[in-house]
């Protein structure tokens, strides 16, 4: 039983990551990313790519992390701007956009993916050190640094934000790099247990949908304690009921979460 | 070289038109009131200048044409605007908000440190309240640290639509001799729209009437 609450926390830091970028894209730009995960997949692809020249795994990660940044932005600046109202089918049209790239760049085939952590219960102890690191970052950034200044005058009021000379535009492109950085870390999270395919973020994007509804879509501690709440819960689910109960764990929660009323966790919480 | 100069501007929402018209010339160090009824267009003008409202005409700012620039590109050339809704980021500290101000100014923002001191001594109130959600102040403390935060863009022009909303009349007339007291200092131009003319003028060089749509002295 313990071991397989470990388990689940290995695969609930994965959906806390992706969940986490989901928070952060509609805290600060107003829009549910339904590519997030996709742009998860594609960063889960550069890593690959760079371990492929041989570089080291801890070398790669930050490396992938400043493209994933970069994608972020720039499918912010490319595409997302022009979006307005059409935001939310917007996401989904980036979706199918960046599914087909990446299945054109690399095909549909299964693809292995090193994972650098052992075995055991150290190898779960990794990538929830590897989430919680990001978060601190992120937070970092976000509360003491003058971009998250702006960031979070954004959020507040976007009018307001204009009238001191605050170019929101550009405020939406870091919004979108920084949720790229945790999405991808979640791709690079999950590659090494999945197999890498295009496809790879099906599963984990509604997981990490219902965990950031958890938070309201605007709490980011609230989304990343659902994700590991949403891991353990999958993996106790398939254990000891029956295996294919999995998928609908996250369904659930959602269905439960007018029971805890508005604000989910984040009500518990505070 | 003036620090406002306003010529046949006009404005309005759809098909509504209101404003026919303006023309306004403002030095600098100077205190400008323009009155008038509510709806006579007084927030309309102030939109207008500041890139909320389309308009025609002409706007310059320190000589510079600023009509149809979006809103924070003509913060950027020197023109604050405190909306009639104050617009104070409710859940950051007030010393954020008035950091957040700063972005109006280029590269590379010296000095807001020394900024921040000086809105202190015309705002104390403020300091008082440094680490305090701005969302927890009051009307009438939400409107001083609006125009805080204005100041600490060092604007060129400022626009402050109903500064007195909010303020009793004893605390009305502080805040228009600071405003003096501002606009002498800071070298810059305050462009004032109140309704209440009894605080405003006093302290004003000049005084319009918004009547019509169009200005007049």
């Amino acid at each position: 039983m313990i071991g397989q609450i470990v388990h689940g926390l290995g695969t609930g830091a994965v959906y806390a990551a992706l969940a986490l970028a989901l928070v952060l894209v509609h805290r600060f730009t107003g829009v549910v990313n339904f590519a997030q995960g996709e742009l998860a997949m594609v960063s889960a692809y550069v890593a690959w790519q760079l371990v492929e020249a041989g570089l080291s795994y801890w070398a790669a990660l930050p490396l992938t992390m400043a493209v994933a940044f970069a994608a972020g932005a720039l499918a912010q600046r490319v595409v997302m701007r022009w979006a307005g109202d059409a935001a939310l089918i917007m996401t989904i049209g980036l979706y199918v956009l960046v599914h087909a790239l990446a299945a054109q760049i690399w095909t549909s085939a299964l693809r292995t993916f090193p994972n650098p952590f052992p075995g055991g219960p150290l190898g779960v102890a990794g990538p929830l050190a590897v989430v919680a690191a990001v978060l601190a970052l992120l937070y970092l950034v976000i509360r003491h640094s003058g971009a998250g200044l702006t960031l979070r005058a954004v959020a507040a009021d976007p009018r307001a934000a204009r009238l001191a000379g605050i170019r929101v535009g550009r405020v939406h492109a870091l919004g979108w790099g920084l949720a790229a950085v945790a999405g991808a870390v979640s791709g690079v999270l999950v590659a090494p247990v999945v197999f890498l395919e295009p496809g790879m973020m099906g599963n984990a994007l509604v997981s990490a949908l219902a965990a950031a509804a958890a938070g309201g879509f605007v709490h980011p501690v609230a989304a990343v304690a659902g994700g590991l709440l949403i891991g353990v819960a999958e993996t106790l689910a398939g254990t000891y009921l029956w295996a294919d109960l999995r998928v609908v764990v996250p369904l659930a929660v959602l269905l439960a979460l007018p029971a805890v009323r508005s604000g989910g966790l984040a009500r518990v919480r505070a | 070289m003036s620090g406002l100069e306003v010529g046949g501007l006009r404005a309005g929402y759809g098909a509504v038109r209101v404003l026919h018209g303006v023309d306004l010339v403002v030095g600098e160090r100077e205190v400008v009131v323009v009155l008038g009824p509510n709806g006579a267009g007084k927030t309309t003008l102030l939109r207008a200048l500041s890139g909320l409202v389309a308009a025609r005409g002409v706007v310059k700012v320190g000589g510079t044409p600023v009509l149809g620039l979006a809103p924070e590109e003509i913060v950027r050339r020197g023109l604050g605007h405190v909306t009639e809704e104050r617009g104070v980021f409710g859940p950051l500290t007030v010393e954020e908000n008035l950091r957040a101000g700063a972005f109006a100014r280029p590269w590379p923002r010296r000095g807001v440190d020394d900024d921040l001191a000086r809105v202190f001594t015309y705002f104390p109130v403020l300091q008082a309240h440094l680490r305090q959600p701005a969302g927890t102040l009051s009307g009438g403390e939400q409107g001083l640290l609006a125009i805080g935060r204005a100041l600490m863009g060092r604007p060129r022009v400022l626009l402050l639509d109903e500064p007195s909303r909010g303020l009793s009349p004893g605390l009305t007339d502080r805040l228009f001799q600071t405003l003096a007291v501002v606009a002498a200092r800071e070298g810059g131009t305050i462009v004032v729209a109140e309704q209440n003319a009894r605080a405003a003028t006093r302290v004003a060089h000049r005084v319009y009437t918004l009547d019509g749509g169009r200005l007049a002295a």
